[in-house]
């Protein structure tokens, strides 16, 4: 059996505003140690995705090339593999995060997304025009931040990108004009349920935490006075950084969050 | 033959004066509902136990007694919160229960309920762990007759333990019956099927779908009312329900 590859989408784009949205990217070197130590840890080979085939990334962003290059990206490094887990750079594991290979059957395994479900509303609402024959089922509807893939998942990549391509225009329109509810996750959904894509998403939600505001994630139990220790850190494994008010908080709380934890990686 | 069974608990309380005004928009959604999935409404609207020894929301722990004295044959019970409503074309959720018995994960303020788990081990259930991620909210519970003996464990434990549960309600107001129901879920491994958010959808304004459009109601199929004030919950609920009726 081959290894197990972990796919971390760490591109820093040089358009000018998305490196002021994003605080010039710093968030990812603590993301990046993090993960490359877990990897370690558990006998899987990180990848670095820095270096997208679209090389402009304000007409093509990395959300959407990463699905169009993972395949190609991996064939080049010439070795055996079993499965791939595609990860955004605005997450952190905690340092006993359980390999979740191993959890994993041959399915695509996904995370429902249900956080803001009128921006996820609004986005499937948006794009119906693109997928006439699709009757979407919201309760079905994933988060594109974290999701493994094996061999069998190639061919659903490369109708993702051929889609794309053909109706690029109509697709920016949306994401730039009309609807402006995400990048690729409204469309990629459509795309799982138009192919009747088998997706597990059946892998506990420790594995996947995310908007920890909105949630009161990042409280601790002041009541009791005994474990000042923060919720998301007690209860999850993997946290994303997403859904602040601010872009420039991300970095912020993954900077304490890493003060606060980095001596377990050591 | 017996049919399946949706238990209301419809109780004014003095400590939450208003607070039951809207509650009819919820009995009348679930009669309709009822009706049309031939099962059987049944609403308690008299007390067991004064206020101060029982509040409302451990009155569904009854749900079996008040059955078996009425006579009434049952196969499967829906307990449900008076702040709930169902849309009218909702699927027969008893078909979901596989039955087992069934609940919606407690979405909302973790923080909240992380304290609610802990606060509760600390003070009573000491040697029980409750996972936060199966954590349920008792605003929608399936249940069916295997679970008679494990109702009448808990009461028992309230009625043996009143004052202290009393105690922790008043201290830490991080819930009443639902904490202790998820530890004896626990401590006495009930077999348990979490069911999807359409089927309980709390916290709507957390979701962000609490809105004029009422947008909760394009998502899902059951909705409750839960973390809004009182003049909001009843407005909504009016709303909600007259729009529903109309379409």
């Amino acid at each position: 059996m081959g290894k197990n590859i972990l796919f971390w989408v760490g591109v820093r784009s040089e358009d000018p505003l998305l490196i002021e949205k994003h605080g010039n990217f710093k968030y990812l070197d603590i993301s990046k140690e993090c993960w490359q130590w877990w990897c370690n840890k558990n006998n899987i080979l990180f990848y670095e995705y820095n270096n997208p085939s679209e090389k402009d990334t304000r007409a093509h962003r990395a959300t959407w090339t990463r699905w169009f290059d993972v395949f190609d990206q991996v064939d080049n490094l010439g070795i055996n593999y079993d499965k791939i887990a595609v990860i955004d750079g605005s997450s952190l594991c905690r340092w006993d995060t359980p390999n979740f290979f191993e959890l994993c059957d041959n399915r695509l395994t996904a995370f429902r997304s249900l956080e803001n479900l009128k921006w996820i509303y609004q986005g499937i609402q948006g794009y119906q025009d693109l997928f006439p024959e699709v009757q979407f089922d919201l309760s079905k509807y994933i988060s594109c931040g974290f999701q493994i893939f094996n061999e069998s998942h190639r061919k659903f990549l490369f109708e993702l990108k051929e889609f794309y391509y053909k109706d690029y225009d109509e697709i920016m329109l949306k994401q730039q004009t009309e609807v402006r509810k995400g990048t690729d996750q409204p469309v990629y959904n459509y795309m799982l349920q138009k192919y009747n894509i088998d997706v597990n998403r059946e892998l506990p939600k420790e594995f996947m935490l995310t908007h920890l505001n909105r949630f009161d994630l990042l409280s601790h139990n002041w009541q009791l006075k005994e474990d000042s220790t923060t919720f998301f850190i007690k209860y999850g494994y993997i946290w994303f950084y997403s859904g602040f008010p601010n872009r420039g908080d991300r970095l912020n709380l993954m900077q304490q969050t890493w003060e606060m934890i980095k001596h377990n990686y050591e | 033959m017996s049919k399946n069974i949706v238990f209301i608990v419809n109780l004014e309380e003095q400590k939450k004066q208003g607070r039951g005004t809207p509650y009819h928009y919820s009995i009348s959604s679930w009669d309709i509902w009822c009706k049309k999935n031939d099962c059987e409404l049944f609403v308690l609207t008299e007390r067991i136990y004064p206020e101060n020894y029982m509040n409302a929301n451990w009155h569904k722990l009854y749900v079996f007694q008040l059955l078996d004295d009425s006579g009434i044959d049952y196969d499967q019970i829906l307990i449900v919160d008076a702040d709930t409503i169902i849309h009218p074309n909702a699927p027969n959720i008893f078909e979901l229960s596989k039955r087992k018995f069934c609940a919606v994960h407690n979405y909302g303020s973790y923080d909240w309920i992380c304290r609610s788990i802990e606060n509760y081990k600390k003070h009573l259930f000491p040697n029980v762990e409750v996972p936060l991620f199966e954590y349920f909210n008792s605003g929608i519970i399936i249940c069916n007759k295997s679970h008679k003996n494990f109702y009448e464990k808990i009461i028992n434990f309230y009625l043996n333990n009143q004052e202290k549960i009393r105690i922790l309600q008043e201290t830490y107001h991080v819930g009443t019956d639902q904490p202790v129901l998820n530890y004896f879920v626990q401590q006495e491994k009930i077999e348990y099927k979490q069911l999807p958010y359409e089927w309980n959808m709390q916290d709507l304004r957390r979701f962000e779908i609490l809105d004029e459009e009422l947008t909760f109601t394009k998502i899902g199929w059951i909705y409750h009312f839960n973390g809004i004030p009182d003049d909001m919950r009843n407005y909504i609920m009016k709303k909600t329900r007259e729009e529903l009726l109309c379409n």
